[in-house]
């Protein structure tokens, strides 16, 4: 359904992707791994055209298109069928929490007002927060914000929903609630690009880890393939820092 | 000499009708100010290297010359640059137009710089998710950035007001009639001998313009204010 080939982008003389691949099928939760500097959020971004990739091709269901040179009518297809999902949850400060629902409903896509209003209701009341409709963010916790920005991703009902370390900047104690939501979306069958630390959740619900280092795919594989039987020395070495393990002693 | 209540009174109406005159130029240069503010402020974030730069220099230049003498070489300035290019003299028989020039010159580098960090204090993810959820560009900027750019910009904003009002009563060393200028006159043609009561009458309707413009921005910021849901 979307695939990514060959995407390279640097910042300056920085070249931060190598040359990237990535196939996502329908239904697809695929967890991007990888230690910071790796490229993952730029991959992630660049799907959406938030950055622009100074080479490679996309292609969303039938429709291909040079991700250097994306005419706008390309990167509105895009972005109208899939959603972002940002680290610091990037609501809109100057709306309320239905608001912020409804603005990608009925700017963007022209849905009737009162069909956007209840297609808004019933994603907030997915993510538990049908009783804050009137409220702004500023009001708001963290976490509250971020399943704000869950709802605000699946409203447009998008093909994919592309997640930035949705829980990185949360406080511990609220991550639980935004990561259950995400595996809840995940079961129901919500195609999803998640970039996460969350070792956990990765191994609980993705269908596909891709670990990536230095700009490139390192290796791929199923959660059980990646986190069990790593292949290459460099997903061995992230993991090990990464996963608590015998040898470590305090 | 005594201060006397009732010769105050009588200047402070005198010189009220004159009050026209101020916010005329200080109302005409706002707005026009704005218009070429929001040009060079584009201008200054844009990508272009070339218009980063002349608006980079315009700031520079008009925040740094003392107002006074900017108002001294647009007076005499730019009717001799008028005449080299036409070969006809253009006179300066209305100086309101050269205050108004001057102080627009003056309002814009401010403005420049006051929407350029405005727009700045709006963090980018805002603009990002605006776009990534499918508005277009100049939708995410008007419906999410504008909004909160102004809530940021109207206390400099209510600043810049009672500055231009101030700063307009140079006028008077070209000839200019406006409040200042009009108790200069009468000042004169009294021989001083009310200087108390034409200044003090002066400076208090200067007084209360301020007070009034900075309520009125405090009630402005209120409501936008309330319209963001921060009140």
């Amino acid at each position: 359904m979307l695939k990514l080939e060959d995407v390279h982008k640097a910042f300056g003389k920085n070249q931060i992707l190598k040359g990237v691949d990535i196939e996502v099928n329908k239904g697809d939760v695929i967890v991007i791994l990888g230690p910071s500097g790796s490229g993952k959020t730029t991959l992630l971004r660049s799907i959406n055209f938030l950055e622009k990739a100074d080479k490679g091709k996309l292609t969303l269901d039938d429709r291909e298109m040079d991700m250097h040179h994306s005419s706008r009518k390309d990167i509105s297809y895009v972005r109208k069928n899939t959603a972002f999902v940002f680290q610091n949850y990037c609501l809109f400060n100057n709306k309320t929490v239905l608001q912020n629902v409804t603005e990608g409903l009925i700017v963007a896509r022209k849905v009737p007002k009162k069909e956007a209003v209840e297609t808004a209701i019933s994603a907030l009341k997915k993510v538990g927060l049908e009783d804050k409709l009137d409220m702004y963010p500023a009001q708001l916790s963290g976490g509250m914000q971020q399943r704000v920005g869950i709802a605000r991703a699946i409203a447009v009902n998008p093909k994919v929903i592309l997640f930035d370390e949705p829980t990185s900047a949360l406080d511990p104690e609220l991550v639980g609630e935004v990561l259950s939501i995400i595996k809840r979306l995940a079961k129901e069958g919500t195609t999803m690009i998640v970039v996460t630390h969350e070792m956990s959740f990765a191994e609980d619900v993705a269908n596909k880890v891709i670990f990536m280092s230095d700009g490139v795919v390192v290796e791929q594989g199923s959660p059980k393939e990646i986190f069990y039987k790593p292949k290459e020395e460099r997903t061995k070495q992230f993991l090990k820092r990464i996963l608590p393990v015998s040898d470590y002693v305090i | 000499m005594r201060f006397k209540l009732s010769t105050f009174f009588e200047y402070l109406v005198k010189l009220l009708p004159y009050l026209k005159v101020t916010f005329t130029y200080a109302g005409l240069s706002l707005v026009f100010g704005i218009v070429f503010g929001f040009l060079f402020a584009v201008f200054k974030l844009g990508k272009s290297r070339i218009l980063r730069g002349i608006a980079n220099v315009y700031t520079a230049i008009f925040r740094s010359v003392p107002p006074v003498v900017l108002l001294f070489l647009v007076y005499y300035g730019i009717p001799m640059a008028a005449e080299a290019i036409t070969g006809k003299s253009m006179g300066r028989k209305e100086p309101i137009l050269f205050v108004i020039i001057t102080v627009t010159l003056l309002a814009t580098a401010s403005l420049t710089e006051i929407m350029r960090s405005a727009y700045k204090s709006v963090d980018k993810g805002q603009y990002e998710a605006g776009v990534s959820i499918g508005l277009t560009e100049i939708q995410t900027f008007f419906r999410i950035v504008f909004p909160q750019a102004l809530l940021y910009a109207l206390p400099s904003l209510g600043n810049l007001v009672i500055y231009l009002i101030k700063e307009g009563s140079l006028g008077f060393t070209i000839g200019l009639v406006d409040i200042f200028g009009k108790a200069n006159t009468l000042n004169q043609n009294t021989y001083s001998n009310h200087i108390l009561e034409i200044y003090i009458a002066l400076a208090t309707i200067y007084w209360v313009v301020a007070i009034a413009t900075e309520k009125l921005l405090k009630y402005a910021e209120q409501k936008v204010k309330r319209e963001l849901g921060r009140a």
